[in-house]
C-alpha cells in the first residue's frame, strides 16, 4: 500500500486552521497522511499509521536558519516530526498517535497566553490587509461618486467586503482558546474571501491596463516651421461627465490643443509644454474634433511676441531645424 | 523591580533550569512530574516562552559538552532570570500567607 500519493486541491481560511487540522485528522483516519500541506494544494500518502496533526502560525521563524531550527528540534524533542512550511509562515507537525492516549497530548499551546501570541502574530498581518483594503475602498468610492462608472463602484464594494471579512477573521481568531473542542467544517467562507479578493484585484487591473478611455492618443512627432497641423477625430458614445488629461512637452513653439464639436470650442489650451490632468468635461454623445495648432515662425505675427518671448519659447534660431513634440490626451469615465 | 505574575510556563521553566541546564524535552518532563501532571508545556508553548525569555536575557543557549547530544540546545538560567524567579516566588508566598492568616482566621 505503500508509496501510493493523492493530490487535493483546498483552500482554507487562516481562522479556520483548527478546522483544517481536524480535516488532515480525518484524511488520517482513513488511511492518508499528510505529506505537504498547503494553502492550495494538500498531498498525501497511502499509510494505514495513524498521526495526529498540528498548524502552527510563525513568520520570524522563517527569517534565520539557525531559529527555524531551533524551533523545529523543540517540537521534535517531544515527539512532533516537521512536515513542511507554506511561504507565509504556517508549519505543519505531525505526531505518532498511541491509541488510547488522551487528545491532551497532541496539544502544541497548553496555556490562553502562548496560543494568545501565536494568533496575535497573524491578526497584525491581517490589519495591514484591513487596512489596504478599506483604503482602496475609499479611495473607489470617491472615484465612483465623481464619475458614476459602476467598474469603481463595483472596486469599492468588493474592497469593502474583504475588509469586512479580514474583520470577521480577525475577531474569530480572537476567540480562540487553548484546549479546543472543533468541528469539522465546509469553510465555503474561503472561497467567497478568495473570489472577493480576486475580483477587486481583477477589476482594479483592468481599469489599469485598459482604463475606460473613450478617446486615447499618444501622439510622437518631429515638427518645423513647414509641419502642418494635426487633426484627429472621435466619437463618444454616450452622454456623460468625463475626464480630460493631456501631456504636452514640446522643445520649442507654442502647440494649442483645441477639441471641439461642431464649431462649438469645449477645451482649448496651449503652451510649450503643458499639464491638465483629471479636467471634468460634460459631453453630449456626438462627434469630436482635436486639433492639434503649431505656432513657430507664425508665433511673432499673430502674437506679435517680444523678443524676450520669442526666447522663453526658444523660438530665436533655425526653425527649419526639427524638434519633437509629444501629446497624450486620454478622455475617460 | 516590579514585574508581572509569571505563567505557570514560565514559572516552571525558570524553576527547572534554577540548578542546571537542560533540554526542552528535560523541562517538559521535569515540570509534569513536579506538577503531579498537572501542568503540561506544548511544543508551541515552549518554543514562544523560551524565545520571550531569551530575548529579555532571563536564560540563555548553550551547547552541550557532551559530543553525543552536541546538537541539542541547552538552556541556562541567567542571574536576572534567576531574580525575577526568587520574586515571583516570594509573590506566591505572600499570596499563600495572606490566604492563611484570612481562612484560618489569624487575623479579622
Amino acid at each position: 500500500m505503500l508509496g501510493k500519493t493523492k493530490n487535493k486541491i483546498k483552500m482554507y481560511l487562516a481562522w479556520n486552521y483548527d478546522k483544517e487540522e481536524e480535516y488532515i485528522n480525518s484524511m488520517s483516519k482513513k488511511g492518508w497522511q499528510l505529506k505537504k500541506g498547503g494553502l492550495f494544494h494538500h498531498s498525501y500518502e497511502k499509510n494505514d499509521t495513524p498521526y495526529r496533526y498540528k498548524i502552527d502560525f510563525n513568520t520570524k521563524v522563517k527569517m534565520s536558519f539557525e531559529e527555524h531550527c531551533r524551533y523545529i528540534s523543540i517540537f521534535e524533542e517531544q515527539g512532533w516530526e516537521y512536515i513542511n512550511s507554506t511561504i507565509n509562515g504556517w508549519h505543519y507537525f505531525r505526531k505518532l498517535y498511541v491509541p488510547g492516549s488522551s487528545e491532551e497530548d497532541y496539544e502544541i499551546y497548553t496555556d490562553n497566553i502562548s496560543l494568545k501570541e501565536m494568533l496575535s502574530r497573524w491578526t497584525v498581518i491581517a490589519r495591514f490587509f484591513q487596512a489596504f483594503y478599506l483604503f482602496y475602498s475609499i479611495l473607489y468610492i470617491s472615484h465612483y461618486f465623481k464619475s458614476k462608472n459602476t467598474i469603481y463602484g463595483m472596486i469599492a464594494l468588493f474592497t469593502f467586503l474583504a475588509f469586512i471579512l479580514f474583520g470577521v477573521g480577525i475577531r474569530i481568531m480572537k476567540k480562540k482558546k487553548a484546549h479546543p473542542k472543533v468541528k469539522l467544517s465546509k469553510g465555503y467562507g474561503v472561497y467567497l474571501l478568495v473570489g472577493t479578493m480576486l475580483i477587486s484585484f481583477s477589476l482594479m487591473l483592468y481599469l489599469a491596463i485598459w482604463g475606460q478611455y473613450t478617446y486615447k492618443i499618444d501622439y510622437t512627432s518631429q515638427i518645423n516651421c513647414y509641419t502642418e497641423d494635426f487633426r484627429d477625430i472621435f466619437t463618444v458614445e454616450k452622454d456623460g461627465l468625463y475626464n480630460l488629461d493631456i501631456k504636452c512637452t514640446s522643445d520649442r513653439g507654442l502647440i494649442m490643443i483645441q477639441i471641439s464639436k461642431a464649431g462649438v470650442i469645449i477645451y482649448n489650451g496651449g503652451g510649450m509644454g503643458f499639464r491638465v490632468s483629471n479636467m471634468l468635461l460634460q459631453l453630449e454623445k456626438g462627434e469630436y474634433t482635436v486639433d492639434v495648432i503649431y505656432y513657430l515662425e507664425d508665433y511673432k505675427e499673430k502674437f506679435n511676441a517680444s523678443e524676450e518671448k520669442l526666447e522663453e519659447l526658444n523660438l530665436t534660431g533655425n526653425l527649419e531645424e526639427m524638434s519633437e513634440v509629444k501629446i497624450l490626451i486620454g478622455l475617460k469615465q | 523591580m516590579k514585574t508581572e505574575p509569571l505563567t505557570e510556563s514560565y514559572f516552571y521553566i525558570l524553576l527547572c533550569l534554577y540548578n542546571n541546564p537542560r533540554h526542552g524535552y528535560g523541562i517538559m518532563q521535569e515540570t509534569f512530574t513536579l506538577s503531579d501532571g498537572r501542568v503540561k508545556i506544548g511544543s508551541g508553548t515552549m518554543y514562544g516562552a523560551v524565545s520571550n525569555m531569551m530575548k529579555k536575557d532571563w536564560i540563555v543557549e548553550t551547547k552541550s559538552i557532551n559530543p553525543e547530544d552536541y546538537r541539542k540546545r541547552l538552556y541556562q538560567i541567567t542571574s536576572l532570570g534567576k531574580q525575577i524567579l526568587e520574586q515571583e516566588i516570594s509573590r506566591l508566598k505572600q499570596l499563600v500567607n495572606s490566604s492563611i492568616m484570612i481562612i484560618e482566621g489569624r487575623v479579622n
